[in-house]
């Protein structure tokens, strides 16, 4: 008797067997990294962005020597072009995080624009209540404006704040690090920090006598 | 002359020169790495602490802590570990040995593994292309011992050894290409690079399938090579998903982004790269001789340049030489593959000369094809060119171990005394001073990890920022406390990836953990991460009277499923191909 053998291999030659694992395998592995880049993607977008931008940070030396007060000449032009323009793009790729605004006000506060200056640091106030600088900056504005007693607020608020709180809340800002990646001494920061207690305190006083000197007191960052 | 023949693998007389060139290969590789580094205190400067640090953490997580190694609390004030690219585990050589052996003798006996493997898979990857014995011989050592292999596995970047799965992987790709089951080989391949970190690797792995794929389906004008490629890279993603998906999550997260600011690197480094015997001195400007040696000597040269007139035959294999020694030359105005590759996802790169990663594989190719041609060709009319091959191999071999064994002593210089790890010290972390944290043999993060401490400004190549407070640090208020101090916090066990803490609390409060915050963290009884100043934290009220935190991130999860599924569907496809073979047989 003869046999008729169906040929094996035309069994497994439908599109089907011999194409749907593999369909299976581009899809799972396709979709999976469309999935995992979605996830991380919606989720680190801004420390993403920041990071980047750190890198095109622009050399805040200059910032530092009028910090000290090294220098009476105020800030060139092209530097604060520079300063305004990052801190802009910090505080687009961070909304929640209040250093860029605390520095957007310090800025327009050293360039004598106390509107600007006060709405930038009421921002930052706002989204962090506690922290040194912007309670002295925003101290300093009202002093400036001859409102002492906001002034005075502010700035008892500011001086019930440690100075190791406000050394490590600075050391640990992505912002901040930036700026003090251009100091030449860390010795620097501990003397700008006393400098700036120093100065909270003066003004603190003059502002309960409700008096003012001829001195300008400069608002400060670090 | 059984030494001068082809080897069919699958005669009697194949699997015996296999097994004596197996054993040639072990031999080859003690000798060469025995001397310097079977003194087991002997270490090296530059990148040794790092490659370390990161095969310890590891090591002693799953050792110690019986803990699948996901998190690394070690670093910058915590890191993903299993997110990280350069972290060996769970799967490579280096990461098993560590296991077995510890981190330092570990990464040793790993790398005299993969070495051999290497010169195994150059042994099958030259029999692919029907090369006589001692030209199989001659391009596994060229492979194994050349001056770029060598350099970097001396200075502490152990996952350059990736390239030893080279040969492996092109040898199942091109027989993939006919035969489609062997695809898969080719991915576990490829997934072992990525496995065993093989960051700078990785990419010129895909550049080397990229090129060699359109080379070759140009050659043969077949299109259904693309279609491998597909096939072998979705393979890939299914065999390295959990950490493939982290990695990526990672690079997003952490980009390290390298400017082109790589020098034009003069035609001259050919010279120094592959041919001067002095491969101790910086002779390039600007280049330090680590990052352009690519030593192999004259002979192997003398045989590449030979095969050029196969060009016909052999112009894939050639062309892609030709791409890695140009694009060598950096930002030469010749060379227009280094800005391009830089461009094209490689961002994270720096050193051109690099490339000659590329160019020692390829040579060492070219070089036993061309012995195999040139013997084959000559030995009748010419009975003495047998002896000469011979004479050749054994003065190749001897001449790369003379001038790169001077290499490797020369770097791994360091006596370090290796004490055990001591996981009964409470952890806590430390910042270091500039000039004790990291740079030519002077790094600490292995010290401090020896006694269960981290470096919270450790060394990373990523832009990881730390939150952390140090134990020296002026904010510093302990491992896990509650923020307006409402209670008491005590610590019922910690390990690397999971940290039970005991709490008392009066009123609503946070706890925080000084770990860098990660959106990982799970608790158990479930709770709401809060993101602390960049710091981990969870509030807690008076019920709460435990809190575990683990670190189970999304994409390792996503990962694990995508390799399931997938693998079910590879499993298919292998049922479909089996069938077809058995079909096929019948019908015959």
């Amino acid at each position: 008797m003869e046999l008729h053998l169906r040929p094996v291999y035309q069994k497994d030659q439908s599109v089907m067997t011999n194409w749907l694992p593999r369909v299976i395998l581009f899809i799972v592995a396709g979709a999976g990294c469309v999935g995992a880049l979605h996830y991380a993607t919606g989720h680190f977008k801004p420390e993403r962005q920041i990071i980047l931008l750190n890198r095109t940070r622009p050399d805040f030396h200059d910032l530092l020597h009028f910090e000290k007060q090294e220098t009476s000449e105020p800030l060139s032009r092209q530097s604060l072009k520079e300063y305004f323009d990052y801190f802009r793009l910090v505080t687009e790729a961070m909304p929640q995080n209040s250093d860029g605004k605390l520095m957007l006000g310090y800025l327009y506060q050293i360039t004598g624009q106390p509107l600007r200056a006060g709405a930038y640091l009421k921002e930052a106030h706002r989204l962090e209540e506690r922290f040194f600088f912007t309670e002295f900056n925003l101290g300093v504005l009202f002093y400036d404006q001859g409102q002492y007693a906001k002034s005075a607020e502010y700035l008892k608020q500011a001086l019930v704040i440690p100075p190791q709180e406000t050394l490590g809340r600075m050391m640990n800002s992505v912002v901040y690090r930036q700026i003090l990646a251009s100091s030449d001494d860390s010795a620097d920061l501990v003397a700008g920090l006393r400098q700036a207690y120093h100065d909270a305190y003066i003004i603190l006083e003059l502002d309960l006598q409700g008096a003012r000197v001829d001195t300008k007191i400069h608002a400060h960052i670090v | 002359m059984p030494i001068l023949c082809e080897l069919p693998e699958k005669t009697k007389r194949g699997r015996l020169f296999f097994l004596c060139a197996l054993g040639l290969f072990m031999a080859l590789a003690w000798l060469f790495y025995a001397p310097v580094d079977m003194d087991w205190k002997a270490y090296g400067a530059s990148d040794w602490d790092y490659s370390n640090f990161m095969h310890a953490v590891p090591a002693w997580s799953v050792r110690y802590f019986h803990q699948f190694p996901l998190w690394n609390p070690y670093l910058r004030g915590g890191c993903t570990l299993i997110g990280n690219p350069q972290n060996p585990a769970p799967l490579s050589v280096t990461f098993l040995m560590s296991l077995l052996a510890g981190p330092l003798a570990g990464v040793k006996l790993g790398n005299i593994l993969n070495a051999v493997a290497g010169m195994t898979g150059m042994y099958f990857l030259m029999g692919y292309f029907e090369t006589i014995w001692i030209a199989r011989i001659l391009a596994a050592v060229i492979l194994a011992f050349n001056g770029t292999v060598i350099y970097h596995s001396s200075q502490g970047h152990f996952m350059w050894m990736m390239t030893m799965y080279w040969p492996w992987m092109i040898f199942f790709f091109l027989k993939g290409l006919d035969k489609r089951r062997w695809i898969y080989l080719a991915a576990v391949m490829l997934s072992l690079q990525f496995w065993g970190a093989a960051t700078h690797v990785f990419a010129f792995t895909i550049s080397i399938l990229g090129l060699l794929t359109v080379f070759l389906a140009l050659r043969d004008k077949k299109a259904s090579y693309f279609l491998r490629l597909a096939e072998m890279i979705a393979a890939f993603v299914v065999f390295s998903a959990p950490r493939l998906f982290m990695v990526m999550e990672t690079l997003y997260r952490y980009p390290r982004v390298m400017g082109n600011t790589d020098a034009q690197v003069p035609w001259n480094v050919f010279y120094y790269a592959f041919l001067c015997q002095d491969q101790m001195h910086n002779h390039v400007p600007g280049l330090k001789v680590e990052e352009f040696s690519a030593y192999v000597g004259l002979i192997p040269c003398v045989l590449t340049a030979v095969l050029f007139f196969h060009w016909k035959k052999f112009w894939p294999y050639l062309g892609v030489l030709l791409f890695s020694l140009i694009m060598a030359l950096g930002n030469a105005p010749y060379s227009p593959f280094w800005p391009v590759f830089h461009t094209l996802g490689a961002g994270y790169f720096h050193f051109s000369t690099r490339a000659f990663l590329m160019s020692t594989f390829f040579i060492a190719v070219a070089s036993g094809l061309s012995l195999s041609y040139l013997v084959v060709r000559w030995r009748e009319k010419y009975p003495a060119v047998v002896l000469l091959s011979c004479l050749g191999v054994v003065f190749v071999v001897g001449n790369l171990f003379a001038v790169l064994s001077g290499t490797r002593q020369f770097k791994i210089t360091n006596a370090r005394q290796y004490e055990n790890f001591q996981p009964a010290i409470p952890f806590s972390q430390l910042d270091v001073t500039q000039q004790q944290e990291f740079r030519f043999g002077n790094s600490f993060m292995v010290d401090l990890l020896l006694r269960n401490m981290g470096t919270s400004n450790g060394y990373d190549g990523l832009p990881i920022p730390q939150h952390a407070h140090a134990r020296n640090s002026p904010g510093y208020k302990g491992e896990f406390y509650l923020q307006q101090g409402a209670g008491q916090v005590s610590l019922v066990s910690w390990a690397p990836n999971k940290w039970d803490v005991k709490l008392l609390v009066i009123r609503p409060d946070i706890l925080v953990v000084n770990q860098n915050f990660d959106v990982g963290f799970r608790t158990d009884p479930p709770k709401k991460l809060i993101n602390v100043g960049g710091l981990l934290g969870v509030e807690v009220t008076p019920q709460d009277s435990r809190i575990a935190f683990f670190y189970l991130p999304f994409n390792f999860m996503l990962g694990l499923w995508v390799s399931l599924l997938g693998l079910i569907a590879i499993a298919g496809d292998w049922v479909v191909l089996r069938s077809k073979r058995q079909g096929h047989r019948l019908n015959a």
